[in-house]
């Protein structure tokens, strides 16, 4: 089972997107690279309830319950519990034992922390995340991290959805 | 031809309790005790069923151990097993992990028997001593009526929790259960099922991949799940992820498209 951080789903879900949004094309196709593969992979995806949360934050809320309904049915959304609250902490401490240039620095490390060990707890082995910080503790947890991939392995395919977010192609 | 010789006995169980005589015992109460004592001396986890696919892995060699004969004047069973065989050795573990609950991490072998074997003596009014046979200070283990209460309360740790398997076996005579192959452990998980609704809706599920929710019991030290009641199920489907992520857009999920900066959003809702 896989994981993949809040900003990746995003990317995931968006179809267009602001152009405000740094490195939007690019992340999205990286994305895409990603969902591509672990579909492929026929890998099941969990998607922590914190992340829903998160998700949720910009989706109507006339729009939540069928939102949250379809999730449920294509994704693991376990909840925070006692178990992971166990390894949440766990993190925490061991967080803040590492050097500072380790550190998150994040405002967002309360909840990064519960979402990685809400993942691990529900059996995930492998999480993504664009933030090399956030990666750093999924591997705390003892999950295998990595970045969202840049290119697909099949070229012809990798050239397609590179195509598809206006990214050079090889 | 000559009989065979009479082996001594390794073990004995000893029904320690006013007026207990074999005969006073019934049948299906020793047979439940006698099953407990013979899981308790193997040393291995048999589940609730007993008829895993992976066969009754208690049957040979591990279970070579055999009921010698009966003392009456008290309630003694001597039992008879190969000197290797290790079943005085777990017997003692189990006395142990009863003495100091904390230190039980791999005997977690001991809890089922043991919860059978209080119960047994709740029932008989008695306490049974485990002991090696033939020696005057070889208590093993000594199960009381509340033994397996003393256990359970500093060992486990009880809480909701949810996670994913595929439904393999549902119903049950006497209870409603469900049995389910899970990622984080070999066996089949059997677990129990809070209502006749879930039943029904598990038993539409049979062979599939599902999530559930649910109450699990697990050991304090390993986090190993022993006892798991399934409160609510909910099929997980096989639609490709990039399908379900543009079902999620069209049901709102558009609402990130015009954000300036989504990770400054994330940052808020996180409170910061």
């Amino acid at each position: 089972m896989t994981a993949l951080d809040t900003m990746a789903l995003i990317w995931g879900i968006q179809e267009s997107g602001n152009p405000k949004q740094a490195n939007l094309r690019e992340m999205q196709c990286r994305a895409a690279i990603l969902i591509e593969m672990l579909d492929d992979d026929s890998e099941k995806i969990c998607i922590p309830c914190i992340s829903v949360s998160e998700l949720l934050v910009k989706v109507d809320d006339k729009d939540h319950a069928a939102f949250v309904a379809s999730l449920q049915k294509s994704f693991f959304c376990p909840s925070f519990d006692i178990r992971a609250s166990v390894l949440a902490a766990k993190l925490y401490q061991q967080h803040k034992k590492l050097s500072p240039e380790e550190q998150t620095g994040r405002t967002t490390l309360g909840s990064d922390v519960k979402i990685i060990a809400t993942a691990k707890i529900a059996g995930a082995t492998a999480f993504y995340s664009n933030d090399k910080k956030c990666r750093k503790l999924a591997t705390l947890a003892g999950m295998t991290a990595r970045d969202l991939p840049t290119k697909h392995p099949d070229i012809y395919r990798d050239n397609e959805i590179k195509k598809r977010f206006g990214q050079p192609t090889d | 031809m000559a009989r065979p010789t009479k082996p001594l006995p390794v073990f004995e169980a000893i029904f320690d309790g006013p007026g207990l005589l074999p005969e006073t015992i019934p049948l299906g109460t020793l047979t439940q005790a006698l099953s407990a004592i013979r899981r308790l001396a193997a040393g291995a986890v048999e589940t609730d069923e007993g008829d895993d696919e992976d066969g009754d892995e208690l049957d040979e060699p591990t279970s070579a151990i055999r009921l010698l004969d009966v003392v009456r004047g008290s309630a003694v069973y001597r039992f008879v097993c190969p000197k290797d065989d290790g079943a005085v050795g777990n017997l003692k573990w189990a006395g142990k992990a009863l003495a100091n609950p904390e230190e039980l991490v791999e005997q977690d072998y001991i809890l089922n028997p043991m919860e059978q074997l209080s119960a047994t003596a709740k029932r008989l009014g008695c306490r049974i001593i485990l002991k090696r046979a033939g020696s005057k200070n070889g208590v093993l283990a000594t199960i009381e009526p509340e033994s397996y209460n003393r256990l359970s309360d500093r060992i486990f740790i009880t809480g909701d929790t949810s996670f994913t398997g595929r439904v393999q076996r549902v119903g049950g005579a006497t209870s409603m259960r469900c049995a389910l192959r899970v990622s984080f452990q070999p066996k089949l998980l059997f677990c129990l099922v809070e209502s006749e609704e879930v039943s029904r809706q598990l038993g539409e599920l049979l062979y599939r991949e599902v999530a559930v929710q649910g109450e699990a019991r697990w050991i304090k030290n390993t986090w190993k799940v022993v006892r798991f009641k399934i409160k609510s199920v909910v099929k997980l489907d096989r639609k490709p992820i990039s399908e379900a992520f543009q079902e999620l857009h069209k049901l709102g999920g558009y609402g990130w498209d015009d954000v300036d900066d989504p990770k400054r959003e994330l940052a808020e809702a996180c409170g910061a």
